[in-house]
């Protein structure tokens, strides 16, 4: 007999330092939106999704540990590349720094490139196009069926003010766990991945998320 | 039969199909006899003092190093303490002496960050304006002698021209550190992003506009931009910001910051930090060896969570307060048993063993041979 517990589904999140890693889980786990100490190593959190457990890994910007990120990346099942929607130079270290990583430890996982604080930029100042983000994000996935997933593998995302977080999420984990209508309904979760957007934050007019 | 143990994951108890590994025990046997102290109150002025001679030498470094392991300082002393355990001060120094490296402190600092400022004003666009008024240098400040016996002295001829002699020194010694001022650009980002999410909950650190984040920040670059092999690496902000609540002032914060990161640099590099992480698991398996197996049949026998604990000694993992008694009882360096006594102890448990099995011919057989060797 062993209470042994192995996450069904493992997420890494990675990108450059202060884009808000640690504010995105956050607010998709404690639906909050609090100020955090820049993260050392990774933080680990746990999720609930209908009967499976995910373990979210969140991991520093820092880039001197690379040897390190690798180990995080060891069997993951999905990634979230996150860049800072504000600064383009961040979306640039998703191309430099984070594709070799995943390239090399993980053929089969899905990645998701995230654009995070959309609350402080305007439509029209933006640097980054939603085209190059979905660009970016179907280059990363070549050689992976993602014909399955229910949306575009690009989310832009505020923190602040939860605009498309819990989206990013549920669209990985249905993706990569998948739950039929009577089981999401179950473990309470929305039956209809429009459902989903029901709770459009006032701010995101601009844009219907990626479905 | 099943082990049972909490579960740190969830904290509800689970079972593991392994037996604590009981054949293996620890090298030494801690006994009633095994040197090992209680822990004492924290360190007070008083008997700071008496570890100190007339002129303010510390002679009693060891009885020092002791009572902080055992009992913390008192928050009163503190400053005082830290400035010889981190390295601000050499033990043997006088007051006197000390004074002087403090004016010698000031100089060299204020030239050192007067050079990236001048810098970043030469390498700004002719019309910004912002960043001229931003790194115009300041005049030397030389207040923090106000407290040191130094003060009476300063405007005497002397002096000053002591103090201009030591500026061209400290100048001499400025120009020759390399600065690569476009990396340095780089690191400014790192810090300016992490800077403000420091500590921000301490009193200290609270608040729009405190002035104490602008002294990180200076600290900050001055130091990645003269230790061109380690730069800014996150963490260092951690670190930085209980150096600068215990000292006070800028300069010393710091030099004690510069001495203590030249001692563990190494835990930011990557071969440094995970070398450290091997010493640990040796450690644990050494003390609890039914541990480290949980945690590789967990798929966690790396022990890559203690990263942020090594790093920054419990920082995160503790309220501020009892992270500086953390910090300077993991800085004591003091070895509760010396290699000497160590090797006593285990001597002392083979012939308790010997003594056990009642075979007393062998065992002065055995010392006799022993002592032959001499």
């Amino acid at each position: 007999m062993s209470g042994k517990r192995k996450p069904d589904l493992k997420v890494i999140i990675m990108g450059d330092y202060a884009v808000g890693k640690t504010s995105l889980v956050c607010r998709y786990i404690e639906d909050k939106f609090i100020k955090h100490e820049p993260t050392i190593g990774a933080a680990f959190f746990l999720k609930q999704w209908g009967p499976y457990n995910v373990a979210v890994w969140d991991t520093a910007g820092d880039e001197r540990y690379t040897g390190l990120s690798h180990f995080y990346c060891r069997n993951a099942g999905a990634a979230i590349l996150a860049y800072d929607m504000s600064n383009p130079q961040t979306f640039e270290s998703l191309w430099a720094r984070f594709m070799p990583l995943l390239n090399s430890s993980t053929e089969k996982c899905l990645k998701i490139v995230v654009g995070t604080k959309m609350d402080l930029i305007p439509p029209e100042e933006r640097d980054i196009t939603l085209e190059e983000g979905r660009k970016l994000a179907h280059e990363l996935n070549e050689g992976l069926d993602i014909s399955k997933l229910a949306c575009e593998p690009y989310f832009e995302t505020s923190s602040k003010d939860g605009s498309h977080v819990s989206e990013v999420f549920e669209c990985i984990f249905q993706y990569c766990l998948p739950l039929s209508g009577d089981q999401r309904s179950k473990f309470g979760l929305s039956t209809s991945t429009v459902d989903l957007y029901e709770k459009e934050p006032k701010r995101a007019t601009a844009k219907k998320g990626c479905c | 039969s099943f082990y049972f143990r909490p579960c740190s994951e969830d904290s509800s108890y689970e079972t593991i199909d392994i037996l604590p590994d009981i054949a293996s025990s620890p090298s030494i046997k801690l006994t009633d006899d095994t040197p090992v102290s209680n822990r004492t109150e924290p360190l007070t002025g008083e008997e700071f003092q008496s570890f100190l001679d007339q002129d303010g030498r510390l002679v009693n470094e060891i009885g020092l190093r002791k009572a902080i392991f055992l009992g913390s300082v008192d928050s009163s002393i503190r400053k005082q303490v830290w400035q010889f355990l981190f390295g601000l001060y050499p033990c043997t120094s006088t007051k006197r002496e000390r004074d002087a490296l403090l004016i010698d402190y000031i100089i060299k600092y204020h030239e050192l960050k007067n050079r990236w400022k001048t810098m970043l004003v030469i390498d700004s666009k002719p019309g910004d304006t912002e960043i001229k008024t931003k790194y115009t240098p300041r005049p030397l400040d030389l207040s923090l002698l106000d407290q040191t016996n130094i003060s009476e002295h300063i405007n005497t001829p002397d002096m000053e021209q002591k103090i201009e002699f030591m500026k061209i020194q400290a100048q001499v010694y400025v120009q020759r550190q390399r600065l690569d001022i476009e990396e340095l650009k780089n690191q400014i980002r790192v810090i300016d992003k992490d800077v403000p999410r420091t500590d921000r909950d301490e009193e200290f650190f609270r608040g729009a506009g405190n002035p104490r984040l602008t002294e990180l920040r200076e600290i900050l670059i001055t130091f990645a931009g003269f230790s061109p092999d380690l730069g800014y690496a996150q963490g260092m902000n951690d670190i930085l910001a209980r150096f600068l609540y215990v000292m006070g002032s800028e300069v010393e914060t710091f030099w004690c910051f510069y001495h203590y990161m030249e001692k563990i640099k190494e835990d930011f590099m990557e071969v440094g930090m995970v070398k450290k992480i091997e010493l640990v698991k040796m450690l644990l398996g050494e003390i609890d060896n039914s541990l480290l197996h949980h945690f590789e049949c967990h798929d966690m026998g790396n022990l890559f969570f203690c990263h942020r604990w090594l790093l920054l000694g419990f920082k995160r993992e503790f309220t501020f307060q009892d992270s500086l008694k953390c910090f300077e009882i993991l800085s004591s360096q003091h070895l509760e048993l010396s290699s000497m006594e160590a090797e006593t102890a285990v001597r002392r448990e083979e012939m308790k063993e010997f003594a056990n099995t009642g075979d007393l011919v062998l065992y002065l057989f055995f010392w006799l041979s022993f002592l032959k060797l001499f």
